[in-house]
């Protein structure tokens, strides 16, 4: 006897088999997250394949794998998704979090805590949907925080995430290009020229740093810059290439690292004598880097290199000295 | 009372269908959604590890971390097999069946307690091959845990970040290795006791839900609890029994005391 269509076992097995046929990436798992949400659940791991859907659940479901079918990332179809311990709103093309960014932030807090036990001010370079800079806000109460995209989208997503994760007292968020010659974009910032200031109630600390000197401000810059170089953009599945944007992935140059050099320059002006620049960077960079910052970074140190969860070298720590 | 050493750990709540098939995996719901529920009487927090459904309903196996103020103390003596007997929804002829499921109370250990040696963990998830990092989106973010050494595993895709399933299946990890470890040393020691715990127990059975006759009873002290349903939502009525049960254990390991010193 075959089971009703409106269970939930069904549907799963249902859109599961679709998205399969139509080369959909991760098919049961895509399934399962669009019938929890349906079902007001995060994942289908509590939900009893039993449960019945009615008629309007059943075509909410449909509606949402539709998306799936045109290889909309499920993030941005639920509209949201967890980052360690933080719910963060999602938002085409606002680049989704990766699960290795999750490592680099833990690193960033061990630094913290061991350099700066009191308040520390940090930078967040291409913050996008505001996942590093809040976590990190999260995790030490006393920080302030400076975030800067250069997509605007990015910089609200950012400043919506602040808001609901009740952060945006600690968090300043800056539209700006870091590429257009660091210094002149921090003059720019004094004077407060070609800046769109998201936030108007800017906490005093945060508009005493953003207007006095921005040079030797910052105990740490964190950045998860774009690092995809031309080749590697050509293998990308749709998901990415057709819904996130271009500027948060493409790192320009051919070895995709245009944009990482631009944020090691601007962390030498920025960083405070002993701050870390801690960076989430391309397989292949970690020894370009090196290189990169002993032949061209006169005060900046290379500290260390640390691999993510595959024990591949993915995350680098500089120091000024 | 006294504290045991362990009483004030954390601590890990499994449960496992037993025989009875589609009726055994319903009980097996019904009593880890029992516990859930005391969890919240006691105020304690939980964080779900493990949950597998059947397509009919039932719960096949479960895993939950639960913390708070003396869970351990409270839990465990619910390790065992407990047997439910009643007329499953299935049965067309009326007849009662007896159905059951295992429960293991596993304390967590604190960080002294154990040290496992990141080598020895071999972690399995998703897309493990590829570039990872900004050139993919991915939301499977089930991780699998083994310890080599031991080749016990742990897996948890209960949540969407990657790192807190990892999280959860490490605790699940540490407590299995760490009860392995206390049960070989409880292994070999010897007691009379009826209120014991560790693996001795996991095949006893110690508590039986008599739907028509409204009871249940729980076997290493006797006597019956009627209004089964009140005791099942996991409020005052089982926080009374465990509260007998904690009673006659200490009368039991003074007893003890008393026969062999």
């Amino acid at each position: 006897m075959r089971s009703p269509v409106n269970i939930v076992s069904s549907i799963l097995t249902k859109w599961t088999r679709i998205f399969s046929h139509n080369q959909v990436p991760e098919p049961s798992t895509s399934a399962g997250y669009l019938v929890a949400h349906v079902l007001g659940k995060k994942t289908i791991a509590t939900v009893s394949k039993q449960a019945r859907l009615s008629s309007k659940q059943l075509l909410h479901v449909q509606q949402l794998c539709l998306q799936r079918l045109q290889r909309r990332p499920v993030q941005y179809i639920v509209g949201e998704w967890d980052f360690c311990d933080l719910t963060l709103k999602m938002k085409p093309p606002v680049l989704i979090p990766r699960p290795e960014t999750e490592e680099l932030v833990h690193l960033v807090l061990a630094d913290l805590n061991d350099r700066c036990p009191s308040s520390a001010l940090i930078m967040d370079v291409g913050c996008g949907s505001g996942a590093i800079c809040l976590w990190l806000l999260k995790n030490r109460p006393d920080d302030r925080s400076i975030a800067v995209d250069i997509s605007t989208e990015a910089c609200q997503l950012t400043r919506d995430n602040a808001e609901s994760t009740d952060l945006l007292r600690r968090l300043a968020v800056h539209r700006c290009d870091v590429t257009t010659g660091i210094t002149e974009s921090v003059d720019a910032l004094n004077n407060h020229h070609n800046l769109l200031i998201v936030r108007h109630d800017v906490d005093h600390v945060l508009e005493s740093a953003s207007t006095l000197k921005w040079p030797q401000s910052f105990d740490v810059v964190v950045s998860n810059p774009p690092y995809i170089t031309p080749a590697e953009m050509a293998d990308l599945d749709p998901e990415l290439t057709w819904y996130e944007d271009e500027r948060a992935l493409l790192g320009g140059g051919p070895d995709g690292m245009d944009i990482i050099k631009e944020v090691v320059r601007f962390s030498q002006q920025t960083l405070k004598r002993g701050g870390s620049l801690w960076l989430e960077v391309g397989l292949a960079h970690p020894p370009l880097l090196r290189q990169f910052v002993m032949q061209h970074c006169t005060g900046l140190n290379f500290i260390a290199a640390h691999p993510d969860f595959t024990g591949r070298l993915r995350f680098c720590h500089l120091q000024k000295s | 009372m006294p504290e045991a050493p362990l009483d004030d750990n954390d601590i890990i709540l499994e449960v496992t269908a037993g025989v009875g098939g589609q009726e055994a995996m319903l009980f097996t719901k019904e009593i880890f959604e029992m516990y859930e529920k005391y969890a919240l009487f006691m105020n304690w927090q939980v964080e779900l590890y493990e949950h597998s459904t059947t397509e009919l309903g039932g719960l096949r196996r479960a895993s939950a971390g639960i913390s708070g103020l003396g869970v351990y103390r409270f839990l465990k003596f619910e390790g065992g097999v407990h047997r439910v007997q009643r007329v499953p929804k299935t049965e067309k002829s009326g007849r009662v069946h007896t159905s059951t499921m295992t429960v293991a109370i596993m304390p967590q250990p604190k960080e002294i307690d154990i040290v496992i040696k990141p080598k020895d963990i071999e972690m399995d998830f998703s897309k493990s091959s590829g570039k990872g990092g900004q050139s993919v989106n991915t939301t499977d973010s089930c991780v699998r845990l083994v310890h080599k050494p031991t080749g016990i595993v742990a897996e948890c895709q209960t949540e969407r970040s990657q790192l807190q399933n990892r999280e959860r299946a490490m605790k699940m990890l540490k407590a299995r290795i760490y009860n392995k470890e206390l049960e070989e040393q409880v292994a070999n020691e010897w007691s009379t006791r009826r209120l014991q715990v560790g693996s001795r127990q996991r095949s006893e059975k110690i508590r039986t839900y008599n739907y028509p006759q409204d009871r249940v009873t729980d076997h290493r002290i006797g006597g019956n609890q009627s209004n089964l349903r009140e005791f099942i939502s996991g409020g005052q009525s089982l926080h009374c029994l465990i509260k007998c049960l904690l009673k006659e254990s200490w009368k039991e390991s003074l007893l003890e005391m008393y026969m062999y010193c």
